[in-house]
């Protein structure tokens, strides 16, 4: 409709009356261009607010359970949605917080080395490019899979290959408490190796980028006074680099704090605290997957939602601090 | 074989002998440097060039370089195992019942068996969520190319929008849930549809923004020598000129969102019949790998095709789920396959 009356006063050619035509298209194109601009700017924002929005709603849902608990529900320890002749309702959050920190703390330690062996790998020129950009690309379209189709990988390939390993644990290094119960397959151990899968892309793409902005005179500088080239990574690229991948880092663990399915398919559930890593446990996403759709509504819909907000928060918390790390850095570059 | 460094210093492409103070990695330490070049002489050092790497770094570079390649391995075999499994042991199973049937009750054999219902809802609810975002996502991104650009608010907008695109999925399933399904008291496609619409509308708004940044300034400037206004200029020449790149973010945001299940989980919910209308709970594929995968009951697992007991102790409806893992990796893989992975 709009083009279509435009293109309409277009021909200003017709030199006759080119006073009259010029004014009337400005008459009609300005009142086009307003509204035009008018709607780009409340689109905009309302895709800004939908964060704020987000906030807001979960807040406001969890209501119930912050005005009951406050700020024991951090320590609570028990998990009871229903109620019987023997127990009362009662929420609590340590297991599950305990739970997401375990797993995303095993996720980042298993990752950084794996992520940043890649960036090297394919930054450094060990092998040709068309060798190289193959690779980035594989690791990054780990990224693309959906996290379901992760979760069911665990469940049919990775928790029977651990098993073996998880049994030597248990079997050698059952005196430390981090493996002193008899592993059954689903455990805390295999719910972090799926994290540090499912966040090793963002980890070695980062690294990547922030590997290839260091100037090339600091790597021909070090190369000259006779570094061999691991001496050239270790004490030139990697420190000149470290705040960015700290930025990576933190990007990978802001994933790996907020990953629901995966995490849910092979953590096993358990609502209890226990150091052992052996042992099945579960994460703030995984009691949302679980027990969200099903709850009643009231103090446990209430519960689950100031677990959301929590998570919510310290996602939020590491994502604005990350963001800003990698803003800065890239400022600092340019 | 000469280390590369050697064969520079023979070349006598600079001269080494001030390196040999400074070099912090050489086996020499200062006292001795100095006293090297006290008792300076060609000899010596025509011995400490061509003396070659002590073996503990040579020991260094191979041993960093065979972990750096073993670690890269192993980085990749998760995506292989992936793909293998799914490949291997899907690929076998699926037929025109699969695609087309709904899942045949538990117990029962011979009967088709399939989970048709669970694209058609997977498909309804991606469609809801594209017609939302893209519009929304679109203009994003013209405010924040063509309006705002470097303004604070653009940056407080571009933030914003970034934060975003890294909230874990099932709060935004969680949120959903609070604005439409708490509110009408039930489960529906639009709900669900809504959800993955807020997941698509970050990755529609950065990339389109992206995009839009790529066209040539002077086009821009062409336009507006010509008389076209902002709009005029925007529809007519920006964004046909980026309209590649723009679908191609609409794509990766719809694999994305075909891809999420958490979402889905408290706004559709699932069924195991076809989807009743927008306004009823939908079945999603995600949602059925979930729910068929993780079924507590084991009376789900089917007689006679899967004997594997697990060590999770989960019965598993083993058969059902690969093939549709597999129709779900490429329904996602095909949006991904289209774009050069830029997108934070």
């Amino acid at each position: 409709m709009l083009n279509q009356s435009q293109q309409a006063d277009y021909p200003l050619s017709s030199a006759n009356d080119a006073g009259s035509s010029l004014l009337s298209y400005q008459g009609e194109s300005i009142w086009l261009e307003k509204g035009f601009t008018i709607i780009v700017w409340i689109f905009a924002l309302s895709s800004a607010v939908v964060l704020f929005w987000i906030s807001w709603i979960v807040a406001h849902d969890a209501w119930p359970a912050i005005s009951k608990y406050g700020i024991s529900f951090f320590w609570r320890q028990e998990w009871i949605p229903n109620e019987d002749e023997f127990r009362e309702q009662s929420f609590g959050a340590l297991p599950f917080i305990y739970g997401t920190l375990v797993t995303s703390s095993l996720a980042i330690l298993f990752a950084i080395p794996l992520g940043i062996a890649v960036a090297i790998v394919t930054s450094e020129d060990f092998l040709p490019q068309y060798v190289r950009s193959p690779i980035s690309f594989m690791v990054e379209l780990i990224a693309s899979l959906p996290s379901v189709i992760v979760g069911l990988w665990g469940i049919f390939v990775l928790i029977p290959a651990l098993f073996p390993l998880q049994d030597w644990l248990y079997a050698y290094f059952s005196w430390l408490p981090l493996f002193s119960i008899p592993p059954t397959g689903q455990s805390l151990l295999v719910a972090g190796t799926i994290l540090a899968i499912m966040i090793l892309p963002t980890i070695a793409a980062i690294s990547r980028e922030v590997l290839l902005a260091i100037p090339r005179d600091l790597r021909s500088a070090s190369m000259a006074l006779g570094a061999t080239r691991w001496e050239t990574i270790w004490r030139v690229l990697l420190p000149g680099a470290t705040s960015g991948i700290v930025g990576a880092i933190i990007l990978g663990l802001g994933r790996a704090l907020g990953e629901a399915l995966a995490v849910t398919m092979v953590i096993g559930n358990s609502y209890q605290i226990t150091p052992s890593l052996l042992a099945s446990g579960a994460s703030i996403t995984s009691i949302l997957t679980n027990q969200f759709a099903e709850a009643g509504l009231g103090l446990h819909i209430g519960a689950l939602m100031y677990l959301a907000l929590i998570l919510f928060v310290i996602t939020l918390i590491a994502n604005v601090f990350a963001e800003l790390l990698v803003w800065f850095i890239g400022r600092k570059n340019a | 074989m000469v280390h590369w460094s050697q064969k520079r210093l023979v070349l006598g492409v600079f001269n080494p002998q001030p390196c040999l103070s400074l070099f912090p990695f050489s086996a020499l330490t200062m006292t001795q440097t100095s006293a090297l070049s006290d008792s300076f002489d060609n000899q010596t050092l025509e011995a400490e060039l061509h003396q070659s790497l002590s073996p503990f770094r040579k020991f260094f570079s191979a041993g960093m370089t065979v972990l750096a390649f073993a670690l890269t391995g192993l980085a990749l075999l998760p995506l292989f195992a992936v793909l293998l499994k799914i490949l291997a042991d899907g690929i076998g199973h699926l037929s025109w019942d699969v695609l087309t049937a709904l899942p045949a009750p538990i117990g029962v054999e011979d009967e088709a068996n399939g989970f048709g219902h669970a694209i058609v809802g997977t498909l309804t609810m991606v469609t809801i969520a594209t017609l939302i975002s893209v519009p929304f996502g679109v203009l994003t991104g013209v405010f924040l190319s063509e309006f705002a650009q470097d303004s604070p608010l653009a940056r407080a907008v571009r933030f914003t929008i970034k934060i975003l695109s890294s909230v874990p999925t099932v709060i935004v399933g969680v949120f959903a849930w609070g604005v439409l399904v708490f509110t009408t008291k039930m489960f529906s496609a639009i709900a669900g549809g809504f959800a993955l619409a807020v997941v698509m509308l970050p990755i529609v708004a950065l990339t389109t923004e992206e995009s839009l940044k790529l066209v040539p300034r002077a086009y821009r400037l062409g336009s507006a020598a010509l008389g076209g206004g902002r709009f005029p200029t925007i529809f007519r020449i920006v964004i046909p000129a980026a309209l590649p790149a723009v679908t191609t973010g609409i794509m990766l945001a719809v694999a994305r969102a075909a891809g999420e299940t958490a979402p889905l989980l408290f706004t559709a919910f699932d069924t195991q019949f076809w989807p009743q209308g927008l306004l009823e709970p939908t079945p999603s594929l995600t949602v059925f790998i979930y729910k068929s995968a993780t079924s507590p009951f084991p009376e789900q697992k089917r007689p006679g095709l899967d004997g594997r007991s697990h060590p999770g102790g989960s019965g598993v409806d083993y058969q059902r789920c690969l093939p549709l893992g597999h129709a779900q990796t490429s329904l996602s893989w095909l949006g991904c396959a289209l774009m050069p992975f830029k997108i934070p």
